[in-house]
């Protein structure tokens, strides 16, 4: 195949020798000579081998000029895709341009995304007249923002140059599938995919099957990895930030748990980590003397936040080379105060017998004139009056031993908890297990076991069965993961129900045997935690026990409120929403994006219509594209916040192994480039096999050469 | 070819035939100059007296008989024979008439005048020559005959006449140096000296039978091989068709590929008329056109002094 075919009428010039030999002929000195008999002697004895000679030289010069016009239409040798015999034609090309979060990496002059535009430039240049072009770009999800290959190489530039780097994490494999489906659509003709990524090993986890469907359409369909980004030895990245405590309340100072990952390959020292509320200066800081390579380590600061409301908490290091990584912000709702309602058989709390007795201690640890103002307010009520309480106006209701309730109040109970209340069940000798499994579980769905029978002898102080000091992993009962803060196996217990887990119920306790002591259950916006023994000393001895009640309480109180705020805090690339009065709807809502690292100006804001989903008002943004503190702000309601991070496995830098790499040199060209490396020409050799030229060239000079030698040496007199 | 009796009457002919004679005079008076002896005294000689030898003297002349009569040193002199002939016999065959000055553009180059022109200069300069000694010369141009024939004659005067007669000749026919050699043999009656001017480019086998059979009759011979300096060194360039005189087909080629061959195959044949020229006891001399007259003769008139007697 040639590259310049019209070159190749170029070999009409072997004429030329043709025409030299046969002018000469006439080009003839003419001369009288007397001395004939010499001359024919020699002629005869010399014309053969001259006549050989001759037609040797002029086979050699026609060869020659032959090749010359070879070489200058650039042969090519054939590679297995496409072209025709006059050229190489349109390609049809999908361009994948890796924006997860890692390509912000910089090696000081530009960033891994900067050279993937650059080499998406380069690729578009690299196509012969007449191709087109589609643009997928590729984290963990694949944004098509040109879907099909168009021929408007214009738009193809600018689209490259105005393309977005994003916070999300890296999963290639779908805009792979994605490009092969956009060229399978496309039946003929030349058709390439190029995937530009820094290769980083978390966005090849389906690389066995990436290789798979490669090698399937390798026969029509040339792909190139083009790997940008050099080895980042040095990546610091804040991993984790999240409260460490119980409930967030105003004006207190809260601990927030802040883990530093390394993510280089070498040792990080004097890592400076500050803690900044509502993107004000910093209210905390650390520093951390060293963290090995692959390391990650905790660090505690405090923040105290002014007053009730959401606010923004940003941990930060100093910038290192990927800078997205060395922030991260969480949204989180302070609060004034928690309103829980106690609901007990007897509804009394004035001896150590009654019911909520413990339990309404635990929640108020405090004296009793202090309790008006402290910030759990407890409000104390029979089970019998159920029926007229307003759930909505608390926060968590508490069930202890209520044998059971009105329909007409399950009912109300379960639209409370599904609207984001909260609920704790303290089940007890006097409770209506039936009611409780049929009518709260089956019915409403709001349990998160079956209460099964129960086990053990209240009446003596032996024979008793403990918690599992082990099982700690439940963020309520984090805290006993470490010794010093106590033993839960130390309470003893001397009967409780067996619980059966229902559904993604989970378990928050477990008893020394496994079985759970305690579970957990998400009901829409709202959370049930089922404990199985009493609240009172009635059935344990747990609620004699400060050291591990008045936390449990308190954690599984927090852990309540906080569902209502899960939705504060999401992973780059999920969906955020969030319910409105039904009068809102169709009202717009302005949404403000928070400052990509690296870049001066804020995203435009966007804004977005309430819409009704499923019978409710629901304001929602999808793909969060960037990770940072989101307000969303319309007339007339309340400034609503939330904040996006991202997967801290992006902040892993290490690309694929030299083995995955040849695996995928298998089914695919793969190209490793830096700034200033020319890629057209390796593009296009790739396209249309490698050029011939050179070895033409160095014939043709060859042949030059030995045309002289063997010129001179025939002329030579003989 | 016009006659030479009517060439004779050509002004343009006397004035080269002036010319020639000029030149001839020219030339001989240069190389005589100086001289006292004939370099060609002593063929026919006849005995006049002795005189007393004095150192320095040539003992070849010394006469034994005296000597070993009387114990005294004589040297015989001798007279010369005022009707020794020599015959000057120039080949004016077609072929003589290449010279490679003519036509060629550079005219200092090495290129000679046409081998006819020095054959006449050479021929008209040793007619004078011979007839300023007072001896007879004799003058035949030929081809494949005897064209133009002077007779003998011994008078200074009539030198007009051989150069008239060489200016007039112009070369046209085929050569046959055998045939007319014998031709000579056969003709000549008074035993002399023979000079033949020529490109000898003709049977060497029947040249050399020729040249036996004049020296078979007591003449001594003398070869002027006239070559020009072309044909002896072969200098063509290119392509060149070579266009034979004497009506010889032609040739086309690029010389300087065979010149090796060629001048092997001239060499051959010049070594073969040496060998021949030796073996009777003949002159060879080899002829350049393209170098002087003068000088050619000189330096045979020199060797003749040193080798003859």
């Amino acid at each position: 195949m040639f590259l310049n075919p019209f070159m190749l009428l170029g070999i009409a010039a072997i004429s030329v020798p043709i025409l030299i030999h046969l002018l000469n002929r006439h080009k003839i000195q003419r001369v009288a000579w007397a001395a004939m008999r010499f001359l024919k002697v020699s002629i005869e004895k010399n014309q053969k081998r001259m006549r050989i000679e001759d037609l040797l030289l002029l086979i050699l010069r026609c060869v020659i000029l032959a090749m010359l016009a070879l070489a200058l239409a650039r042969p090519v040798l054939r590679s297995a895709l496409g072209g025709n015999l006059l050229g190489t034609g349109g390609v049809s090309a999908v361009l994948v341009i890796d924006n997860s979060l890692s390509m912000g990496d910089s090696d000081g002059v530009s960033t891994r995304f900067e050279q993937a535009r650059q080499v998406a430039e380069k690729v578009l240049d690299s196509l012969p007249n007449g191709s087109s072009a589609a643009l997928l770009l590729a984290s963990n999800v694949v944004d098509p923002v040109i879907p099909e290959p168009t021929f408007d190489m214009n738009l193809l530039r600018n689209s490259i140059r105005q393309a977005p780097l994003t916070d999300r994490s890296t999963q290639l494999q779908p805009a792979f599938v994605r490009a092969l489906e956009i060229l399978d659509r496309r039946a003929t003709g030349r058709r390439e995919i190029y995937v530009i990524t820094d290769a980083q090993a978390g966005g090849f986890e389906g690389l066995p099957d990436i290789q798979k469907r490669l090698e399937a359409a390798k026969d029509q369909i040339g792909t190139h990895v083009v790997i940008v980004g050099q080895k980042e030895e040095r990546n610091l990245a804040v991993a984790d930030l999240r409260f460490a405590g119980g409930i967030i309340t105003a004006d207190q100072a809260q601990r927030f748990e802040i883990k530093i990952s390394n993510t280089g390959s070498v040792e990080a020292r004097d890592v400076k980590v500050t803690l900044s509320i509502d993107s004000e200066a910093a209210a905390d800081e650390a520093t951390i003397d060293a963290i090995a390579a692959g390391e990650v380590k905790s660090v505690s600061l405090f923040a105290r936040f002014r007053q009730a409301g959401l606010h923004s908490l940003q941990a930060r290091l100093s910038k290192d080379r990927l800078p997205a990584d060395d922030v991260r912000t969480i949204v989180v709702r302070a609060v004034e105060s928690v309103s829980v309602l106690v609901l007990s058989a007897d509804g009394r709390t004035d001896d150590r017998e009654a019911d909520a007795f413990f339990l309404q201690q635990a929640l108020q640890p405090v004296v009793a004139q202090d309790r008006s103002t402290y910030f759990v307010r407890t409000t104390i009520r029979p089970a019998t009056e159920a029926s007229s309480l307003k759930w909505d106006d608390y926060d968590v209701v508490m069930f202890v031993d209520v044998p059971d309730l009105t329909n007409s109040a399950a009912d109300a109970l379960a639209d409370f908890v599904k609207r984001g209340g909260g609920m704790v069940l303290f089940p007890g000798p006097k409770i209506s297990a039936d009611f409780y499994n049929a009518q709260l579980g089956t019915r409403l769905g709001l349990m998160p076991g079956t209460i099964g029978p129960a086990a053990g002898d209240a009446g003596q102080e032996r024979k008793f069965f403990s918690l599992s000091a082990k099982d700690t992993d439940h963020p309520i009962v984090s805290i006993w993961a470490d010794p010093a803060a106590g033993s839960l196996g130390a309470a003893h217990f001397y009967r409780a129900f067996s619980l059966s887990p229902i559904d993604k119920a989970t378990a928050v306790m477990k008893w020394a045997d496994g079985s759970p002591a305690a579970l957990e259950r998400d009901v829409d916006r709202g959370r049930v935690i089922l404990f199985s023994s009493t609240a009172g000393t009635a059935w344990n001895d747990l609620p004699v026990r400060p050291g591990l009640f008045v936390p449990l309480i308190h954690r599984t109180i927090g852990r309540l409120i906080q569902r209502q705020d899960q939705g504060l805090n999401l992973g780059v690339g999920q969906r955020w929403f969030s319910r409105l009065p039904i009068d809102q709807l169709g009202r717009d809502v302005v949404f403000t994006l928070p400052t990509p690292d690296g870049q001066k100006q804020p995203p435009p804001r966007q804004t977005k219509r309430v819409e009704l989903q499923k019978g409710l008002a629901v304001i929602a943004f999808d793909d969060i594209p960037f990770a940072g503190e989101y307000q969303a702000k319309a007339e007339g309601m309340e400034l609503m916040r939330f904040a996006a991070q991202a997967d801290s496995e992006e902040s892993k830098l290490d690309t694929i192994s030299d083995d995955q790499i040849k695996a995928l040199s298998a089914s695919a060209n793969v190209i490793r480039w830096s700034p200033g490396v020319p890629l057209e020409q390796s593009l296009s050799a790739a396209r249309s096999g490698s050029e011939l030229w050179m070895p033409v060239i160095m014939l043709v000079i060859a042949l030059a050469a030995t045309e002289t030698f063997l010129g001179n040496w025939f002329s030579e007199s003989k | 070819m016009a006659e030479p009796t009517q060439s004779l009457l050509d002004p343009e002919t006397i004035s080269r035939a002036e010319a020639l004679g000029i030149n001839a005079r020219l030339i001989v008076e240069g190389f005589m100059a100086g001289e006292h002896k004939s370099p060609f005294r002593g063929f026919a000689i006849e005995f006049t007296q002795h005189r007393e030898y004095v150192p320095g003297d040539d003992t070849r002349h010394l006469d034994w008989k005296v000597l070993g009569r009387t114990d005294r040193y004589y040297l015989k002199q001798y007279e010369q024979e005022t009707n020794y002939v020599g015959h000057i016999l120039i080949d004016g065959s077609e072929s003589m008439k290449y010279g490679s000055k003519v036509g060629a553009r550079n005219k200092d180059d090495g290129a000679g005048i046409r081998k006819i022109d020095y054959a006449k200069q050479m021929a008209a300069c040793l007619a004078y020559l011979i007839l300023l000694q007072r001896d007879a010369t004799a003058l035949a141009v030929f081809d494949s005959k005897v064209q133009t024939y002077i007779p003998r004659t011994g008078n200074l005067a009539s030198i007009h006449n051989i150069m008239s007669a060489l200016a007039a000749y112009e070369p046209t026919g085929k050569t046959s140096i055998a045939a007319v050699l014998h031709d000579m043999a056969g003709q000549i009656k008074r035993k002399g000296i023979v000079i033949l001017i020529s490109d000898l480019l003709d049977d060497e086998s029947g040249i050399l039978e020729g040249i036996q059979h004049l020296r078979f009759g007591g003449n001594e011979v003398v070869v002027f091989h006239t070559m020009d300096p072309y044909e002896l060194e072969f200098p063509f360039r290119g392509m060149v068709e070579f266009d034979g005189l004497e009506g010889l087909e032609r040739q086309t080629t690029r010389p300087a590929e065979i010149r090796k061959s060629y001048l092997r195959e001239l060499e051959q044949f010049q070594t073969r008329l040496r060998e021949g020229c030796e073996r009777n006891q003949v002159h060879y001399v080899l002829v350049n056109t393209a170098h002087p007259l003068h000088e050619v003769l000189s330096g045979y008139l020199a060797f003749r002094h040193r080798t003859v007697r």
